[in-house]
């Protein structure tokens, strides 16, 4: 079946600069499936906050998604979303995402994206590219819960592939490429999901990253969920790779927010709150 | 000098062949430390999931599409593809036991064969432009006997998996007898690993594994360590 090339359904551009003390918006649009909610300064670190939105409450076969990030020159921009990121059942074609987010010079990005709950027979790809500099600052997670079916069984959608691909000046520093699909490989088998259920990938990525603070988060995370499978590496960069196996996406997201605060109280040196939605 | 090409390529693939493969356990002596892996059958399954996502996806994916490259774009892809492969390992323990393997592995076949593909492998890495990776050297060393991409592949990761089984026969309690009942019983998984690696977009390029990575990431913690990784 040849298909036209889908429309994007929704399609989102922010840019941001820093003015004296704050960073402020340079560049926002947004149109179709995707808002953003107005920017908010939740504490006095200068750091503008987004959250994003999908009025339509879910994503639909054939929908085309479109992100684009910029956070220019010693800019702070904490990038959140509002709810879950449904995928319901894709028979004909699929959901794609596509995001591109840049960091500038000394500039933060933190990124923390709602777990993805793909619904029974959907198949969903998000190819991510992120550009740094060395001086640039990023937190970043991903979440993916077993999706939902009417069984409850989990795990019956037909794929889940999440690209990401990190650069520094132009050079590919890290590639990740999350690819659960159950037809090809059981996603709760060995050296999979294992026995667990929710998966959560993080990244951090920080010039003051040091060869101890991979034992010092790793020490951290044991200590607090013993329960919880997680790992911790240091990247070729200075950075940190996480990865998370737990039953729930709640267990899943408090290591990832333990991660999120040791990058600020630790390597931003920086006491701020998260944004919490619920 | 006569060469028989059958000949070195099992002196290639012997788990005696001084690369430094008998000093690594790529994750599995964590899961063998944490009783994940108690039997012979378990690490079958943990070899099949490290073959069919870490090798066929990532080094096997790598080493052909540099074996593919034609000879005027071979330097270009062979910087490309080195840069690929290490950017995808994400524990470090991985990253070093590989380079430590490819500097060992690449210096012993230059020596061995004479190749202009593998002497410009080896200043690639002497000037530092890549880190060497012992499924390059692998591929190159296959291309320079002439061998096929599908016989490079099904013997590289032949290989990969015959030096783990060995091992593992010292490290876990599987017996030599079992060790060998093993590496038989994977001549199907390895073929059809060698027909889906032949099959791969240079897209499909890099898996994920969470539940490797994470034992791969938690060996360096690991009390007592019989292996670098």
């Amino acid at each position: 079946m040849i298909k036209s090339t889908p429309k994007t359904t929704g399609t989102l551009k922010l840019s941001v600069v820093r003015r004296d003390h704050q960073t402020v918006p340079d560049n926002v649009f947004f149109q179709g499936a995707f808002k953003l909610m107005r920017p908010q300064y939740l504490d006095s670190t200068g750091q503008v906050m987004y959250c994003l939105l999908n009025p339509g409450g879910g994503y639909l076969d054939g929908d085309r998604y479109h992100l684009e990030v910029t956070v220019g020159a010693n800019a702070d921009l904490y990038l959140t979303a509002q709810s879950a990121t449904k995928i319901y059942k894709t028979p004909d074609d699929c959901v794609r995402q596509v995001n591109k987010l840049t960091v500038g010079e000394n500039g933060i990005l933190e990124f923390t994206a709602d777990p993805v709950i793909a619904f029974e027979n959907a198949t969903y790809f998000q190819e991510q590219t992120i550009d740094l500099t060395p001086s640039s600052s990023l937190f970043i997670t991903d979440m993916v819960t077993p999706g939902w079916s009417r069984d409850g069984k989990g795990f019956q959608y037909n794929s889940v592939t999440l690209k990401t691909q990190i650069s520094i000046n132009g050079h590919i520093r890290v590639i990740d490429n999350l690819v659960l699909n159950p037809a090809e490989l059981a996603v709760q088998s060995m050296g999979m999901l294992e026995t667990h259920t929710h998966y959560a990938g993080v990244y951090l990525i920080d010039p003051r990253i040091k060869t101890e603070t991979e034992e010092t988060l790793a020490q951290l995370l044991s200590e607090r969920f013993p329960e919880t499978a997680v790992g911790v590496s240091q990247l070729a960069i200075p950075g940190l790779a996480i990865r998370i196996l737990g039953e729930h996406t709640q267990e899943v997201k408090a290591v990832a927010d333990a991660c999120q605060y040791f990058f600020r109280r630790q390597i931003l040196k920086r006491d701020n709150e998260l944004f919490q939605k619920y | 000098m006569t060469i028989d090409r059958q000949l070195f390529l099992h002196q290639l693939c012997d788990t005696q062949f001084p690369t430094g493969a008998f000093s690594q356990s790529f994750g599995f002596e964590y899961d063998v430390n944490n009783d994940k892996i108690k039997t012979a059958a378990d690490f079958g399954k943990w070899l099949k999931v490290y073959l069919n996502q870490q090798l066929v996806y990532c080094e096997g994916l790598a080493s052909r599409l540099i074996y593919e490259a034609p000879e005027e774009k071979f330097e270009s892809t062979l910087i490309s593809w080195s840069d690929a492969l290490y950017a995808q390992i994400v524990p470090e323990e991985i990253r070093y036991g590989n380079s430590q393997m490819g500097k060992q592995f690449l210096k012993l076949v230059c020596q061995l064969v004479p190749d202009a593909g593998l002497q410009t492998y080896r200043s690639l890495v002497q000037d530092k432009t890549i880190l060497p990776h012992p499924a390059i050297v692998f591929g190159l060393t296959c291309k320079a006997l002439d061998f096929s991409v599908a016989d490079m592949l099904r013997n590289y990761y032949y290989m990969s998996l015959y030096n783990l089984v060995q091992n593992a026969v010292r490290g876990i309690p599987i017996g030599q007898t079992s060790g060998q009942k093993l590496i038989l019983s994977l001549h199907g998984t390895i073929s059809d690993a060698m027909a889906t690696t032949l099959s791969l977009n240079a897209t499909d390029f890099g898996r994920t594994s969470p539940g490797l990575e994470i034992a791969q990431m938690k060996h360096h913690f690991l009390y007592s360590r019989s292996f670098m990784s």
